[in-house]
């Protein structure tokens, strides 16, 4: 359960200690992490994804808050929100030629770790990286099974419109396929 | 199997998930630890939607593994072949099995419970680094086929140049092999 930060928190300091999936874990192994990463950090409104983009690394939000947008048929759709201890960007991990899926932009000033293979590299063997290790698995997780419970609405959305179609001057309904453009339209 | 029969295997499964050979002894380890199971033609290793326990590393041979669409029909969506990790998203996500894995053939099975998979996830040591790193490959494999299949199907409207009503929908099957790819099922 990532922590919910206010809006109008966001410009202020969260230590990396009070993110979830780092509690458990003794400061100056979180210190060691920090000190091994790389950090960036983005104004308000900056990009920090462009889809399309080659990826190499994710990024562990430290603090402030992502925007994650859809480039769909040439217009942008948000499709959520990254909030302080959430990872983005995962799938670029261990993937060669991997390419951003969407675009994301800090919608707050904000600080991000990097997570890449040197980080996993230089890391090993402390509890601070099991615990992003674990975070990161987790993160997957979530993504894979909310893709499925998405793929299951859609084909459910599409049968019951095509149900309703059957009355007479009723519009067509749109595909399957039309409404997996929709939801993953930018997917690369 | 001892641990120089299993590191050759241990090799071959980092290889496909592009970590360092140089930690096949460590993963080599973790199998020697694991109960090794044979396998018969059509043994099941577990079922669509009952509970999972355990994780499997396929040592040799080949397993189908088939799951039901949103119609309730039953298809295969995939041989595995060994040496191939399978059975961790149950574990990993605490979910029901969202397929169910027959032995096509004679075959050899590793297996891990969710103790030894959780201390791993718990073990800062070099046997538990290979594996989060293995399992973490494997999910990002996952996604990347699983999201390539939904571009697949994407692609299809995007290319045709005539009215969408000239494109053949997507039916259960090709939504089932996205599906499957999502929870690392590979044709």
């Amino acid at each position: 359960m990532p922590i919910e930060l206010r809006e109008e928190d966001g410009n202020r300091e969260t230590p990396t200690s009070a993110l979830q999936p780092f509690r458990v874990i003794p400061a100056e192994e979180l210190a060691r992490l920090e000190r091994l990463g790389r950090k960036l950090r983005y104004g308000r409104d900056e990009p920090v994804f462009s889809q399309g983009e080659p990826a190499d690394h994710a990024l562990l939000l430290l603090q402030g808050r992502l925007t994650v947008v859809l480039e769909v048929d040439g217009k942008l759709r948000n499709v959520g929100d990254v909030w302080p201890g959430e990872v983005t960007g995962e799938t670029a991990l261990f993937q060669e030629d991997a390419v951003r899926s969407a675009t994301v932009r800090a919608v707050t000033p904000s600080v991000c770790l990097v997570v890449n293979d040197e980080l996993l590299g230089h890391a090993r063997h402390t509890r601070a990286l099991a615990a992003a290790q674990n975070h990161l698995l987790a993160t997957m997780a979530r993504r894979i099974r909310s893709t499925n419970v998405a793929l299951r609405k859609v084909w459910q959305e599409q049968r019951a419109a095509a149900a309703q179609s059957q009355a007479a001057d009723a519009p067509t309904p749109a595909s399957v396929r039309q409404r997996l453009a929709h939801l993953f339209g930018g997917l690369r | 199997m001892n641990t120089r029969e299993l590191v050759p295997i241990a090799r071959s499964l980092l290889d496909q998930h592009g970590i360092d050979l140089d930690l096949a002894g460590d993963l080599g380890n973790i199998l020697a630890r694991c109960p090794i199971q044979d396998l018969k033609p059509d043994d099941v290793l577990c079922r669509e939607g009952d509970p999972g326990d355990d994780l499997f590393i396929l040592v040799a041979g080949r397993v189908m593994i088939r799951m039901r669409d949103f119609l309730g029909v039953d298809r295969q969506v995939a041989i595995i072949k060994a040496p191939a990790l399978f059975g961790h998203m149950s574990l990993v996500d605490d979910v029901p099995r969202s397929a169910t894995c027959i032995a096509d053939g004679d075959g050899v099975v590793a297996v891990m419970g969710h103790r030894r998979f959780g201390s791993l996830l718990r073990d800062i040591g070099p046997d538990g680094d290979v594996f989060r790193r293995l399992l973490l490959s494997s999910m990002s494999q996952q996604l990347s086929r699983g999201n390539q299949e939904i571009r697949a199907m994407i692609h299809d409207i995007r290319s045709a140049s005539a009215a969408m009503d000239d494109v053949d929908d997507v039916d259960e099957s090709d939504l089932l092999r996205a599906r499957g790819a999502y929870k690392g099922w590979r044709r």
